[in-house]
């Protein structure tokens, strides 16, 4: 099958400052995709590469075919990749019924609202605190909402950034549930990264280490999970 | 003698026009996070607008008319708009991208401001060529009202007051209301609240945050525009009247809190007020104590730099982070 998601020998930064170094993947269709890596290896910039957010200054990303390279997020935004920041993923300051308006601005009224009203039957939570700010949310109740705002658009292609970082075991792994589903019940490609490399290899198909922005492996999750060193060396994992 | 009419209808034009200014002031900043030199010169700009209309559309010979603001106010909105959106894209915008510290980008509005007055001066030199040269004797007469005419006094009366009294807190409370149901009620309006509190999120949700700035700067140029036309009514027209002005705006936005647009007009409303009847009564008192009459129009500033010193030190965050529902209770207002 065609990758959904094909990253070629990209360079990439901040202004002048380079992140990443040469870096690739394919990402084949319905996959959980997992990137992990210590912490500052530039997990969060590929994410945000991928999604225009940073500077390019080398190589080619290609989603579907089509080639995103040097796209404006916003346009991005409506090819069909939805992208889940690792923190201030939702507006704070907005209700929640906001939030997810704005996360159907691009769809026509019509379509925003019957869009809406299926996500508040995947996530009926929310539906009880549709008038309240997004702030006074819990933090899982935070990433629900996140969650069904890059939804709403019927993404092909999600890119979760930690999105159990600072949750409580037992919501993190509904979280990781949740996620699963999306993938088995409604045909999503993934790319996750995880800040619990073992239980995200574990979910995994394919995954990508990064270390000093720079890919060390790249091939099947389990397959990383059981590896002799790299699993120790970087990620934490028990031999 | 304590309470006087005439200077009540002139203040409520000039603080409304202050309010205009620190409400539109304050939204730029909310974008950018830029304090804008260059904001009460937008205002002259609008100025100059009702003097085009004046000439252009005759009525230099035919005397006060509703004309001037008909014309005047959807034009200096369009103009000065234009002048605001410009300056976010060829210069803010540009040197925001670039990295520029924000002192830098203060410095660099600064810049324009000398730029704009040095363009209005050009203009009014432009326009007293003009005037002088014209074969219309009426015309001829305006030739002094580039760089210091009195404006008013084509404006038309409402029962003896003047229109700027009234249209002055019209305009103000129809644009404070009119944003407040703009950004609460509509889907761009929203969209621009979601781009302010984090422009990356939006983006990624397929928001054009660039485009929502740029209304947003087009919005405040535009609301500096429509302030100028009321602001030539209570001054003389010239090229820096901008610069008599900023330190007053300056202090709406900083009383108000900067980060409220509502209570950025409120803050200028009440510097409009506390500046106009700061310099009446203290005139009073001092002739009083003096037994000489004593004219204080030029210290007028020393009360809005006195107010931003008192809000610094009691609330640093402006009225706006004040709990007003205590204090009401407090006052008995509220139970
Ligand atoms: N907005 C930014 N501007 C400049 N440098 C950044 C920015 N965001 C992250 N970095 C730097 O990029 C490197 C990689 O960060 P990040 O991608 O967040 O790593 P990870 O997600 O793997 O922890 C770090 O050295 C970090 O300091
Ligand atoms: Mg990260």
């Amino acid at each position: 099958m065609a990758p959904i998601l094909e990253v070629k020998g990209v360079d990439a930064g901040y202004g002048k400052l380079q992140i990443l170094f040469n870096v690739s993947m394919e990402v084949e269709p319905k996959d959980i995709f997992v990137i992990v890596g210590p912490n500052g290896s530039g997990k969060s910039t590929l994410l945000k590469t991928i999604f225009g957010l940073t500077r390019i200054y080398k190589g080619s990303i290609r989603f579907n075919g089509e080639e995103i390279t040097g796209k404006p997020p916003h346009d991005i935004a409506k090819t069909g990749i939805a992208y889940l920041p690792q923190t201030d993923n939702v507006f704070a300051q907005l209700t929640v019924a906001e939030n997810l308006k704005m996360a159907a601005y691009t769809l026509p009224p019509d379509l925003a609202q019957e869009r809406i009203s299926e996500v508040l039957e995947r996530f009926p939570l929310l539906k009880a605190r549709l008038k309240d700010k997004a702030m006074t949310l819990s933090g899982g109740q935070r990433q629900i909402l996140a969650m069904a705002m890059s939804l709403i658009r019927k993404p092909k292609l999600m890119l979760f950034d930690e999105p159990t970082a600072a949750l409580a075991p037992k919501l993190a792994a509904e979280i990781l549930d949740e996620i699963i589903k999306l993938r088995d019940e409604l045909g999503i490609t993934i790319i996750l990264v995880e800040q619990n490399a073992k239980k995200a290899l574990q979910m995994g198909d394919k995954a990508l280490l990064l270390v000093g922005g720079r890919v060390m492996y790249r091939g099947g999750a389990k397959e990383l999970l059981e590896h002799p060193e790299l699993g120790a060396l970087y990620l934490g994992l028990k031999k | 003698m304590v309470l006087n009419v005439q200077l009540f209808l002139d203040t409520m034009a000039y603080a409304s026009v202050l309010g205009l200014l620190s409400m539109s002031l304050t939204l730029t900043y909310i974008v950018s996070r830029v304090p804008n030199f260059a904001h009460a010169t937008f205002a002259a700009i609008g100025s100059y607008m009702v003097l085009i209309v004046v000439w252009l559309l005759g009525i230099y010979k035919t005397g006060p008319s509703w004309g001037v603001y008909y014309a005047s106010l959807p034009l200096s909105f369009i103009v000065v708009g234009a002048v605001a959106l410009l300056q976010y894209l060829i210069v803010l915008r540009p040197l925001a991208k670039k990295g520029i510290s924000i002192d830098g980008l203060m410095i660099a509005t600064l810049g324009i401001d000398i730029i704009l007055v040095g363009l209005l001066n050009i203009s009014a030199d432009f326009l007293e060529e003009i005037f002088q040269q014209s074969p219309d004797k009426d015309l001829r007469k305006l030739v002094t009202y580039p760089r210091s005419g009195y404006l008013s006094s084509y404006e038309p009366t409402i029962m003896g007051v003047t229109a700027s009294s009234i249209l002055g807190p019209l305009l103000l409370v129809v644009s404070t209301v009119g944003f407040y149901l703009f950004l609460t009620r509509t889907k761009f309006g929203t969209a621009m609240r979601a781009a302010i509190e984090n422009p990356q999120l939006a983006e990624t949700l397929g928001i054009n945050v660039n485009l929502v700035y740029s209304i947003s700067w087009f919005i405040a140029g535009g609301l500096a525009g429509i302030a100028g036309v009321i602001m030539v009514m209570t001054t003389k027209l010239n090229p820096t009247m901008g610069w008599l002005l900023i330190v007053s705006v300056f202090a709406g936005s900083i009383v108000g809190g900067l980060g409220s647009l509502f209570w950025g007009a409120v803050g200028g409303l009440l510097i409009g007020f506390l500046e106009q009847f700061g310099v009446y009564y203290t005139q009073i008192i001092l002739g009083a104590l003096t037994g000489e009459t004593v004219s204080l129009g030029n210290y007028r500033q020393v009360f809005s730099l006195g107010a931003i010193v008192v809000m610094l030190l009691v609330a640093p965050q402006g009225l706006a982070s004040l709990n007003w529902g205590k204090i009401l209770s407090r006052l008995g207002l509220r139970r």
